[in-house]
């Protein structure tokens, strides 16, 4: 099982080097990074206030200020109950280039059972638990903030 | 996905005001450009957000009865948790009992049969509603609502779409118990008959695309299969084309998917109609979407620089069992297709509700192509193929090539058999007279 891990791990760290980069310049807006830190700022305007009538559906006692003045006020983010499943996870852009590439990913798409999101024969869309990929990803943040 | 979680939160709809990211709350009173606020007020309600199945069951039920001249709701099965998996059926039968009229002409759309994919599920519903207002309204649907029965499903798949609204907004399966009490449900469009397979991971409870321990044992797919062949054994039902609706990818297949070792006997009429529907969508909104077959949109295949020319890679996923297939195969439907909708991967599943009646327009313009298609004569009235069974006799064929010669609006020649003589007189040279004297005739 760990040399499967290894092998996924390998896999991910060489793909998604690629994949970053193929997505980088094919971004079409500003929605378009699976991996990106963007805009979350400006989008919290609109994630407060669904926030508060998510929960609000699913009856979680609201943690943070409860007063709706400001406009401008931080989102609290999603409900605890997205955010213990989810949170968690990324989906990643796998491009698949060779055989070898897309056998290594057909073995551990069956082995760890993972969620395949879509796939075609250029990429795959695979949700991970970010536990699996920290490594790659945490090298990729260093080098997009530097 | 930067932040999975933000985005499954905000994939479900929030109440109040529709989304306006640049300007606050309190600014559009005051605002001096009306214009967005406008087009905001402008869209159907419904169509707004992404509707849980407690709203779109109602809502059916409500256009059938605020319609019933041409719409009805019907069930075309049960599901697993015993919920019943709605239809519309829309179209309007040209009544004359004293003739035995021939099988009705019916096309099958179909969305949600993957939980988690939202905006197939909201793509039916407005190309239904679209179909529904425009009767008699728009002379080129009510000529389709003439011509065809349309049945709309808006989810295949009930279980698994309250599921995802009120657990796990990413599920994909149904919600039958399996051998593993902790993993439940099967992929459904794994599960029909035709070509139904059992590899790894697909052997396996807790995959994503769980095909059974046999096929069929997908409950709902078994249950909408036997509807699907009951009505054509004995409802009088012709069901002439099949529209899967899925996401993401944007792409228009075309069967089969289970391999690409046989290529379907009819594939140069499949192409020629998925080109359509992706030049109709394209045309709507700008949008591309790709054709290609349903196995190739799986297999990544060489190129011929690696040497031994195109080969096939190994899969990430097996496309055998799927609906697509069972329809073409062994319904004899001449026209599937399983239609990929937005995106592209920017947000995949958690598509945002102002993608809603976008992909709707872009549907139904694809729809009405092939709707368009169907009735003229490039379609179920020209010579038919191999995968009939039985060869048509010479009369028939004479006849077949008469009915052609037709273009423009279509007669079926057994519903008024006193009339032949005079159709075959006006040729193709006197279209315009002919629609006149039909008119008449009406």
């Amino acid at each position: 099982m760990k040399w499967l891990l290894d092998r996924l791990l390998l896999a991910v760290f060489v793909l998604t080097t690629s994949a970053y980069s193929d997505h980088l310049d094919t971004s079409k807006g500003s929605h378009s990074d699976l991996l990106s830190q963007s805009r979350h700022r400006t989008r919290s305007v609109l994630s407060a206030f669904r926030d508060t009538v998510i929960q609000t559906i699913w009856s979680i006692p609201e943690t943070s200020d409860p007063s709706k003045q400001s406009s401008h006020r931080r989102g609290t983010g999603p409900p605890s109950t997205i955010q213990r499943r989810y949170a968690g996870d990324v989906v990643l852009r796998f491009r698949i280039r060779s055989s070898h590439e897309a056998s290594a990913l057909a073995d551990a798409v069956n082995t760890l059972f993972l969620d395949v999101w879509e796939f075609t024969p250029e990429w795959v869309d695979i949700r991970l638990s970010k536990d699996v990929v920290r490594f790659p990803l945490t090298s990729k943040e260093e080098r997009i903030a530097a | 996905m930067h932040d999975l979680a933000q985005a499954v939160a905000e994939s479900y709809p929030a109440t109040g005001t529709t989304e306006h990211p640049s300007s606050p709350r309190g600014q559009r009173t005051f605002s001096p450009t009306l214009g967005s606020s406008d087009e905001a007020d402008q869209t159907n309600i419904f169509f707004r957000n992404y509707q849980p199945l407690s709203v779109i069951t109602p809502w059916m039920r409500l256009l059938h009865s605020l319609f019933p001249t041409h719409v009805r709701m019907i069930s075309v099965g049960t599901s697993y948790e015993g919920r019943d998996i709605q239809a519309l059926r829309i179209g309007v039968h040209p009544t004359n009992s004293q003739v035995p009229s021939s099988p009705r002409e019916t096309i099958i759309v179909t969305g949600g049969s993957h939980a988690r994919e939202w905006i197939s599920t909201s793509t039916v519903n407005y190309v239904a509603y679209s179909f529904i207002t425009a009767y008699g309204r728009n002379k080129e649907i009510t000529k389709l609502l003439e011509g065809f029965d349309w049945i709309f499903i808006p989810t295949l798949n009930p279980d698994g779409y309250v599921y995802s609204w009120q657990t796990d907004r990413l599920w994909r399966k149904n919600r039958q118990e399996t051998s593993l009490r902790f993993c439940k449900g099967l992929d459904l469009d794994r599960s029909y008959g035709f070509e139904w397979d059992h590899e790894p991971p697909q052997d396996n409870p807790c995959s994503e695309s769980f095909s059974g321990e046999a096929p069929f044992e997908g409950f709902e797919a078994r249950r909408f299969a036997n509807w699907a062949r009951n009505e054509t054994a004995n409802n009088n039902v012709r069901i002439v084309a099949f529209l899967d609706l899925h996401s993401y990818s944007q792409q228009v297949l075309y069967p089969y998917s289970y391999s690409c070792a046989s290529a379907p006997p009819t594939l140069e009429n499949l192409e020629e109609l998925a080109l359509g529907l992706a030049k109709a969508i394209h045309v709507t909104n700008g949008e591309t979407y790709g054709v290609t077959s349903a196995c190739e949109a799986k297999v990544p295949l060489t190129s011929c620089s690696e040497g031994d020319g195109p080969r096939a890679w190994p899969l990430i996923e097996s496309g055998g069992g799927s609906a697509l297939d069972w329809f073409y195969h062994e319904l004899k439907v001449k026209y599937s297709f399983q239609i990929k909708l937005r995106d592209t991967g920017n947000y995949g599943f958690l598509l945002p509700a102002k993608n809603i009646v976008p992909t709707g327009q872009e549907a139904f313009s694809a729809i009405r192509y092939m709707g368009d298609f169907l009735l003229s004569n490039k379609g179920i009235e020209s010579e038919d193929d191999c995968i009939d069974k039985g060869l048509a006799s010479s009369e028939d064929r004479v006849e077949k090539d008469m009915r052609t010669q037709r273009a423009g609006s279509r007669v079926p020649i057994s519903r008024h058999p006193v009339d032949i003589s005079e159709e075959r007189e006006a040729s193709v040279e006197n279209n315009a007279q002919f629609e006149l004297r039909r008119r008449r005739r009406r």
